[in-house]
C-alpha cells in the first residue's frame, strides 16, 4: 500500500454536491488570506491583502471561521494561500482544513513570527505540503503537483447539463423530476465514461460520511462475559463439563423443572492419561466436532469403525 | 444511531437483487444466505458480483441489497470501483435514484480506523442521490463476539420484515418451511455418446486472462530453513514487443487447482467417486442463479474436473456449508450441523473450524454420511478464487517476464497434519515448463510517483517483493533517493534479493537498511530501523518525498 501523506485526499475534486455553498462567484478567487483579531486590529492584515492582491482576487477569512466551519473552502481553489496568525493558531486542524482547498502546486506561506517556528513548519509538512523552507521572514511550502486528468466537458450529454444541481450563475437550480431516458443516457455516460479507465471528476467522497459515521461502534459482547466460553457436553459427557453446565442449572432443579443430576463421575478429567487412552464418552471416533474439550484426539481425524489408532509422532506433534 | 426512514414505495413484483463486492469470500457467503432465506419467502432473488453487475440495471431494479466489504485502509474493492466512481459523478441530478429501493450491509473490522468507510460511503451517496432505503445499515464488524453472526442474522429479518409488505406473495410460489431444502443451483444431465467432449482446460475466470510458463521456479531461503520461499519466473505466451503488460507495483493472479489427492479424498468422503469421471452437462436450474459468469452454458464437465478447477474444497467452511451439509445428514450428525449454525453454537463453530485452520475437505471427511447430491455441488462449496501476487519485476528490465517472491504456506495448529496454503501448494508443485494462466491485476494503488521525488519504502519479509520492481524503475529513471526498510528473521537464511539489494547500495542507488529479528539476543524490527533513520526520513519527507509500505 502506498502512502501519500494525504496528498490524493480530496485534492483534486472540482464539484462537491455535498457541500454547495461556496459555488461558482468564489471559484473566480484564487488567493486566500487567513487572519487573526489581532492582525486585523493593527493593520498587518490589510496590508497584506492588498500585497498579495497582485497575485489574484483575494479571499479573507479569519482562522476560527474556518476552525469553525463557518467558513467551507471550496477544493482545490486557490493557486496562493498565505496564514497571518500567532504561531499557536496555526494548528493541526486548520491547516488540514485549508490544504485541500490547494490547487496542485500551489503555494502556503506564514508570514509574522510564526514563520520562525519549527511547530509551525512541522504542521505544514505533516499536511504533505513539500519545499517548506523559510525565504526571508516568509516560511513557504507548495502542494505537491497530483498526476490529473483535466476535466473535458465537451462531451458532456445536455441532460447532464441541465439537470446539475448547481447552475453557471451560481444560483441553486431546483430538483426538477428528470425523466428516465435521460437518467438513462448520463448513466450511460458516466458508467462508461468510468469503466474505460480514463479519470472521471468524482465529487469529494470524504465529504459523505456523517459524524455518525465516524463514532467507534459498540461491540456486540455476551452478557456473561467472566465465562471463557460457553461449550454444549456432548452426549455420554465425561470430561466433566456437563456436570458443570448441571450445577449451574440447579435452580431449576429446586424449582421443579428439572430432574436432579445423576451423582457426578468425578474421576474422569482429573484421570491420568494411560500410554493409549482409550474413549469413556464413546464419541471420539466421530472427529473433532463430537469430541471433548480435553480429548487426546483432538486434531486428528474421524476414525474409520475397526481402525488401529496410532499416536506414535503425536509427542512430536504437541513439541513443535 | 437513528435514522428516520422514509415509507419505501411498493414493489412491483417479489424480487430483488443482491450484490456483492466478495474480496475474500465473506460477501458472497453473506449474499448467497440472504438470497437463500428470500427464496425459502416466495422472493425471486438474483445474486451477483459486482463485477457482473451491468450498471444500466442501476435504473431498472426496484430492490437492491450491497453486501460490500471494506479492507484496512478503507478502500473500495477493486471490483467495485467503476460502479463506484461513476456514482460519484457530480453530474449525477438528486433524484437519479428516486425509483430505488435499497439496503447495504457493510462487512469490516473496526480495529481499522477506516470501518466500514465502504458500505458506509455507498448508503450515504445512495440517500443523497434519491433512492429509498427499506433498512437501516447493517455492519458486520469482525471484532464482535461471532464476528459477522453477531450482527447478520437480526438484520437480515429486519430487511425482510421491512420488505414483506411492499408486495403481496404470490400464492402458488407459496413459502419453503424452514426444514425444507432449497433446490440447486444447477441441473446436472448426464451426457451419452460422444456428441460432447470434456475440455480439459478450465474457460478462463476473466476474460483477460493469459497463458503463461514456468521458466524457472527456485527456492530462495537456505536449505533446512523452516520457512520456503520461491522467486519463481514467468513467461507470457505471445508478448510481443513493446506490448505493456503492467507496471512496477501491480500484481499477478494465479487461480490455483486443487491437488489430485484432495480431489480424490473429497470424492470419497461424499461418495461421488463412482461417477467423479462421468461427464455432465450443466445447465443453470433458473435465471436467478446464472452458472458463474466465466462458464459456457451448457457446460460439459465431469464433477472430477469441476472439483479440480471451479470450487474451493482447501478452505476453512463458512456458515452456509454447514447449513447445506445438515440438510443433507440424520440423526447426530444434522443435531451437530445444526448447532453450528445457530446463534450460541458460534463458539464452537470458531473452535472447530476458524481457529484450527480446519478446511472443508477435513470436515466434509468428518460428516462423510451426508448424502448430497451431485447437482448442489456449486452451492454446498464456494467457487475457486484467483490469488494475486505483488510483482517483483520490472516490465523494461524483463521483457514479457514476470517475477514472482512466494513464501509456501505451511504452519501448524493442533491439527495433526500441517495447514497448507492452497494457491502456494499449487505453485509449488509447478517445475519450468508447465503452463498456466495468469492474469494482470492493475487496479493496484502501488505505483510510482511522477518524477524523482525521495521514496521510503518499508517491506518486511516477501513484502519486499513488489519494491525489487519500484527500485528497477526507479533505476532506469535515475532516481537515486531511496530508502528501503527490509525485516527478516536472518540474514544468512531469509535475506530476499540480497544481491541485487547490495548492488544498488554499490551503485549509490539505494540507502538499505536490514532488521534481522533473529541474529541477536535482542529483537530488532524495522520500527527499530526506521527510528535510527529519523533525520534522513525527515529530510526526504521535507522534500515530498513518499512512504511506501507493503507486507
Amino acid at each position: 500500500m502506498a502512502v501519500t501523506l494525504d496528498s490524493f485526499m480530496g485534492g483534486d475534486d472540482d464539484f462537491n454536491l455535498a457541500a454547495p455553498q461556496p459555488a461558482a462567484p468564489a471559484l473566480s478567487k484564487t488567493v486566500l488570506v487567513v487572519g487573526s483579531q489581532q492582525a486585523a486590529g493593527d493593520g498587518s492584515y490589510q496590508a497584506l491583502v492588498t500585497e498579495l492582491g497582485s497575485k489574484g482576487a483575494v479571499d479573507m477569512h479569519m482562522h476560527d471561521r474556518i476552525t469553525e466551519g463557518a467558513a467551507v473552502l471550496a477544493s482545490a481553489q486557490y493557486t496562493h494561500v498565505a496564514f497571518l496568525l500567532p504561531a499557536d493558531l496555526i494548528t493541526s486542524a486548520l491547516v488540514s482544513l485549508v490544504e485541500p482547498s490547494l490547487a496542485p502546486g500551489a503555494t502556503l506561506e506564514v508570514r509574522g513570527p510564526a514563520a520562525e517556528s519549527d511547530d509551525v513548519a512541522g504542521e505544514l509538512r505533516l499536511a504533505g505540503l513539500a519545499g517548506v523552507t523559510k525565504e526571508g521572514s516568509i516560511l513557504t511550502s507548495t502542494k505537491p503537483k497530483v498526476t490529473s486528468v483535466p476535466l473535458s466537458f465537451k462531451k458532456r450529454p445536455a441532460s447532464s447539463i441541465d439537470n446539475s444541481p448547481s447552475t453557471s450563475n451560481g444560483s441553486v437550480a431546483l430538483p426538477l423530476r428528470t425523466s428516465r431516458a435521460a437518467k438513462a443516457s448520463l448513466w450511460a455516460f458516466t458508467t462508461s465514461a468510468s469503466n474505460s479507465g480514463t479519470s472521471t471528476p468524482t465529487i469529494d467522497e470524504s465529504t459523505l460520511l456523517t459524524d455518525a459515521d465516524l463514532e467507534r461502534p459498540t461491540l456486540v459482547k455476551r452478557e456473561d462475559c467472566d465465562v471463557k466460553r460457553t461449550r454444549k457436553a456432548c452426549k455420554n459427557c465425561t470430561c466433566g463439563l456437563s456436570e458443570i453446565l448441571l450445577e449451574e442449572q440447579d435452580d431449576l432443579v429446586e424449582a421443579g423443572f428439572a430432574a436432579p443430576a445423576a451423582a457426578p463421575k468425578s474421576t474422569a478429567g482429573k484421570k491420568k492419561m494411560s500410554a493409549m487412552p482409550t474413549s469413556s464418552c464413546g464419541n471420539c471416533y466421530l472427529g473433532d466436532a463430537f469430541r471433548c474439550g480435553g480429548c487426546p484426539y483432538l486434531g486428528m481425524p474421524a476414525f474409520e469403525p475397526g481402525q488401529k489408532v496410532s499416536m506414535s509422532n503425536f509427542d512430536d506433534e504437541l513439541a513443535r | 444511531m437513528v435514522w428516520a426512514l422514509s415509507e419505501p414505495p411498493p414493489l412491483p413484483s417479489r424480487s430483488f437483487l443482491v450484490i456483492h463486492a466478495s474480496v475474500t469470500g465473506t460477501a458472497v457467503d453473506i449474499a448467497e444466505r440472504l438470497a437463500r432465506r428470500g427464496r425459502r419467502e416466495g422472493w425471486a432473488v438474483t445474486v451477483k458480483g459486482v463485477a457482473e453487475f451491468n450498471q444500466l440495471e442501476l435504473l431498472e431494479t426496484p430492490l437492491i441489497v450491497f453486501v460490500l466489504p471494506t479492507t484496512g485502509n478503507g478502500a473500495a474493492p477493486p471490483t467495485f470501483l467503476p460502479l463506484w466512481n461513476a456514482l460519484l459523478h457530480p453530474s449525477l441530478p438528486p433524484d437519479f435514484l428516486e425509483d430505488l429501493r435499497y439496503a447495504v450491509f457493510a462487512l469490516g473490522d473496526s480495529s481499522y480506523g477506516k470501518y466500514n468507510w465502504v458500505g458506509k460511503k455507498m448508503s450515504r451517496r445512495m440517500d443523497s442521490l434519491g433512492a429509498t432505503a427499506v433498512v437501516q445499515r447493517g455492519e458486520g464488524d469482525d471484532q464482535n463476539e461471532w464476528g459477522v453472526e453477531s450482527t447478520f442474522p437480526g438484520w437480515m429479518d429486519e430487511f425482510y420484515k421491512a420488505i414483506d409488505p411492499l408486495t403481496p406473495a404470490i400464492d402458488g410460489l407459496g413459502q419453503l418451511s424452514i426444514s425444507d431444502v432449497p433446490p440447486a443451483r444447477i441441473q446436472l444431465d448426464k451426457v451419452t455418446g460422444n456428441t460432447l467432449e470434456v475440455n480439459p482446460t478450465p474457460p478462463p475466470w476473466a476474460f483477460d486472462v493469459r497463458w503463461a510458463k514456468i521458466r524457472d521456479i527456485e527456492r530462495t531461503t537456505a536449505p533446512g530453513w523452516y520457512q520456503d520461499v520461491r522467486e519463481v519466473e514467468l513467461e507470457i505466451e505471445g508478448f510481443a514487443e513493446e506490448q505493456v503488460l503492467y507496471e512496477a507495483g501491480d500484481v499477478l493472479e494465479i487461480r490455483p487447482q486443487n491437488s489430485p489427492e484432495d480431489v480424490d479424498k473429497f470424492l470419497t468422503s461424499i461418495g461421488w467417486t463412482s461417477i467423479a469421471d462421468h461427464p455432465y452437462s450443466i445447465t443453470a436450474r433458473s435465471s436467478d442463479q446464472p452458472l458463474p459468469p466465466h462458464l459456457p452454458s451448457p457446460y460439459v464437465t465431469t464433477l472430477r474436473h469441476l472439483l479440480t478447477h471451479e470450487v474451493d474444497i482447501g478452505c476453512v467452511p463458512r456458515l452456509s456449508f454447514f447449513e447445506w451439509l445438515a440438510a443433507f445428514s440424520g440423526g447426530d450428525m444434522e443435531e451437530k450441523l445444526r448447532h453450528f449454525c445457530s446463534g450460541e453454537g458460534q463458539d464452537d463453530l470458531i473452535e472447530y473450524t476458524n481457529r484450527p485452520r480446519r478446511t472443508i475437505n477435513e470436515v466434509m471427511y468428518e460428516f462423510r454420511s451426508a448424502k448430497v447430491p451431485p447437482e448442489y455441488i456449486l452451492d454446498l462449496l464456494p467457487p475457486m478464487r484467483a490469488r494475486g501476487f505483488s510483482i517483483s519485476s520490472s516490465p523494461a528490465a524483463h521483457d514479457g517476464k514476470v517475477d514472482l517472491l512466494v513464501a509456501i504456506v505451511n504452519y501448524r495448529t493442533l491439527m495433526s497434519t500441517p495447514r497448507k496454503g492452497v494457491c502456494t501448494s499449487y505453485i509449488a508443485s509447478l517445475s519450468p515448463g508447465d503452463r498456466l494462466p495468469v492474469r494482470f491485476d492493475t487496479s493496484g494503488i502501488l505505483r510510482l510517483p511522477a518524477g524523482t521525488p525521495p521514496l521510503i519504502m518499508v517491506g518486511p519479509g516477501t513484502g519486499v517483493a513488489p519494491f525489487r520492481a519500484l527500485m528497477e524503475e526507479r533505476r532506469r529513471v535515475g532516481a537515486k533517493e531511496n530508502l528501503l526498510f527490509f525485516g527478516c528473521r536472518s540474514i544468512s537464511q531469509d535475506f530476499h534479493f540480497e544481491k541485487e539489494w547490495k548492488k544498488m547500495v554499490d551503485e549509490g542507488d539505494l540507502t538499505l537498511s536490514v532488521a534481522a529479528s533473529r541474529d541477536q539476543d535482542d529483537k530488532i524490527y524495522v520500527q527499530h530501523r526506521i527510528s535510527e533513520h529519523s533525520k534522513m526520513i525527515w529530510d526526504y519527507l521535507s522534500r515530498g518525498g513518499l512512504v511506501y509500505l507493503c507486507g
